[in-house]
């Protein structure tokens, strides 16, 4: 009985109009934005490899260690060939990297970041997805209760002896069953004609990477296929069902992710930085000033300079205090965002992508964090040490070793660690699934056929 | 065979559709209830079919209680809507073919589907075309080859003479009485006082919930009823004088 729903559904839904487009669009958007994202990152893997040999050459041609020091470490992180799938938060994190003895360590503007993606949502795989994917998927079931109704359909199938539980499944798996299909085939497309146009590949575990995806956006269109169901029947008529359908999607994908930030702003304020550098200059010369005084009445250099430390360390421990301050609420408003916009499955498949792409905000913390604490201090003893070796070699003149320099590697999660990062929002995937069909369920086994 | 048991259906709105009826139709009948529109016809047909749960009273069909067998119930009913819309992407051996598998008959020839749709008089250039360009006395032919597909005991029709054309409706009509043949328990409800007389072993008028009067086509036979007279009047005076009105319409005192 089971088997007979699914076939008549799935043959229904094949037959259909609707079908045509889904699919039609389905392939020219996942096929084409893999195209897309694959020929951008082959092009930001040429301007990194460039980049990165014009930056040794001009190293290794500088005979005087302290032009060096001067003119500064350049590094770059090699772009995420995963990122032509889930770009996330890439653009800011495959920037260059500069660091020199005087001056702090900058991250510079990306090299190869592509301006019309600045000025428009990157049209990547789970953009795609998240936005165009979800709708064509909530619209594909919209009617798939209301509308048999109306046609009277219903009425007939259920004249017969078939629990409503099984026409229900019979319709969920349909439905899923014909859009899983063309997902498959479009994204098979998309990435054999990658692999063809482009040098995009992808290493084993990036593979793995590429399934855990796969399951997120299985999950994904799932939840807008449930909810359709849910809204589906929760109504009597295609043309309510329909509103009511686009209503929820435009506040689930389009409201909650991008008024979420707003919210926690308002419940978490953070002073401006304009505010937080007035605090900070306040603390220098309230400092300065506690000693002018005593400098003043100082006898000895020695004294002098003492009351200097003293002052510069307490000037360092309260500005330490306010940037952990304003780091914690911060933290604090950036958690509250994130817990807040799980609401949306939108905000959550979002979030469970990125981490397995490796370009989440976990991936991004993590990144910025070795940069301004690892590199940092790896770079100055690096340097250091190079510069003594060259010393203690009386070579201070002579071509710099460009293998012996700090090397730039940020460390990405393993996989283990980017499955865990995702999976409180592949769970809750999996519970926005089960709560959208639980209540359809419900609904259904009350609806009213008449 | 069908029996209604003391049905009620009260709305949560208070309106009470169907009151107290009783009703059996025997293998080999068919009974024809008829009625305007918000008589209960319907609000009948859906608590025979599980739809509606009753206020009170049930439905046995061949024996088994809709309201507490439902799915066994329906192995035994087959239903014609007045609207056969069916699937419009499918062509019409596909709906067929899918809804006589649903009914729980599987290897079912292609040669029996044919018979079916010639025997309700489906052309057959029609049987491979979607149903998107179908007629609704087309439609209404393939609902009825889908009833019959499902070889039921039991079949309810509602309204299924609306909106046919003079030729459909006399074909439609000679189906019914093959089935009757065949010791099928046919239950209709209609508006149409003509063809209820024509092939109604009993008709069966009602008005506002309640079943007015039933009268056997022997009697209307007999006595040379006009039923649209009849139900005419029965509608006009009401349960409480029913039985005069009967009296004086069929020109019987009994």
């Amino acid at each position: 009985m089971f088997a007979v729903l699914v076939k008549k559904e799935i043959l229904n839904n094949i037959l259909s109009f609707r079908f045509a487009v889904t699919f039609l669009l389905f392939f020219l958007l996942i096929s084409g934005s893999m195209v897309m994202m694959a020929a951008n990152h082959s092009k930001q893997m040429h301007d990194y490899y460039n980049l990165t040999a014009a930056y040794r050459q001009r190293v290794e041609q500088m005979r005087d260690f302290q032009e060096f020091e001067i003119f500064g470490m350049t590094s770059r992180r090699r772009p995420n060939p995963l990122s032509a799938v889930a770009m996330g938060l890439e653009p800011d994190m495959s920037r260059s990297v500069t660091n020199s003895l005087w001056q702090d360590i900058e991250i510079g503007g990306s090299p190869y970041a592509n301006p019309l993606f600045a000025l428009f949502s990157t049209p990547d795989v789970t953009y795609v997805i998240s936005i165009i994917v979800s709708l064509l998927a909530i619209l594909f079931v919209f009617d798939a209760v209301c509308g048999e109704k109306e046609e009277e359909t219903l009425k007939l199938m259920l004249s017969n002896s078939v629990p409503r539980d099984t026409v229900l499944m019979g319709k969920c798996v349909g439905a899923l069953a014909c859009l899983y299909a063309s997902l498959f085939i479009s994204l098979g497309s998309g990435l054999v004609a990658a692999r063809v146009i482009s040098s995009l590949a992808f290493s084993g575990t990036e593979w793995l990477r590429m399934g855990g995806l796969f399951l997120v956006v299985l999950l994904y269109i799932s939840v807008f296929v449930m909810l359709g169901l849910f809204i589906s029947t929760s109504t009597q008529r295609s043309g309510t069902s329909l509103m009511i359908s686009l209503l929820v999607w435009v506040v689930l994908v389009l409201g909650v992710p991008n008024l979420v930030p707003v919210v926690a702003r308002q419940i978490v304020p953070l002073p401006s930085m304009a505010r937080l550098a007035g605090e900070e200059r306040a603390i220098h010369e309230e400092e300065w000033g506690n000693i002018r005084q005593r400098l003043r009445e100082a006898r000895t250099q020695e004294e002098r300079r003492e009351l200097i430390t003293e002052a510069r360390q307490a000037i360092e421990r309260r500005l330490g205090m306010l940037r952990d301050n304003y780091e914690n609420r911060y933290i604090q408003q950036a958690t509250l965002a994130k817990m807040i916009s799980r609401v949306s499955p939108s905000a959550c498949f979002t979030y469970a992508s990125t981490a397995l792409a490796l370009t989440g905000i976990d991936t991004y913390t993590d990144f910025v964090r070795y940069v301004y604490l690892d590199f940092r201090s790896r770079f100055e003893r690096g340097i250091a040490e190079l510069r003594r070796d060259r010393r203690s070699r009386e070579s201070e003149v002579g071509a710099i070793d460009f293998e012996r320099l700090p090397k730039f590697e940020p460390e990405n999660d393993t996989i283990q660690l980017s499955f865990k990062h995702a999976l409180t929002d592949i769970g809750l995937l999996c519970a926005y699934n089960m709560l959208f069909f639980l209540t359809a369920f419900v609904k259904f086994l009350r609806y009213d056929v008449k | 065979m069908l029996e209604i048991i003391n049905l009620s259906k009260r709305y949560d709105n208070g309106v009470l559709a169907v009151d107290r009826l009783n009703l059996t139709v025997e293998a080999g009948e068919i009974f024809v209830m008829l009625g305007a529109n918000g008589a209960g016809k319907t609000t009948t047909m859906m608590c025979v079919l599980g739809f509606t749960e009753p206020t009170e009273g049930t439905a046995k069909i061949m024996g088994v209680d809709i309201t507490k067998n439902p799915l066994e119930a329906k192995k035994h009913v087959a239903y014609v809507s007045e609207n056969v819309r069916l699937y419009g992407n499918f062509t019409a051996k596909q709906n067929l073919d899918f809804f006589t598998r649903l009914a729980g008959r599987s290897h079912v020839s292609t040669k029996e589907y044919d018979q079916v749709l010639e025997r309700v008089g489906l052309e057959r250039d029609a049987f491979n075309r979607r149903l998107k360009g179908f007629s609704k006395g087309m439609r209404q032919r393939l609902g009825i080859a889908i009833a019959i597909m499902k070889q039921a005991e039991v079949i309810l029709l509602d309204e299924p003479t609306s909106g046919l054309d003079p030729k459909g409706g006399v074909e439609f009509l000679q189906l019914l009485a093959e089935l009757r043949q065949e010791d099928k328990a046919i239950f209709m409800t209609s508006h149409d006082i003509f063809r209820a007389r024509e092939i109604a072993d009993r008709v069966g008028i009602m008005s506002n919930g309640q079943m007015l009067h039933v009268i056997a086509r022997k009697e209307i036979d007999d006595r040379q009823v006009d039923l649209s007279d009849l139900y005419i009047r029965v509608i006009e005076m009401g349960l409480k004088n029913a039985k005069s009105t009967v009296e004086a319409a069929t020109g019987s005192a009994s």
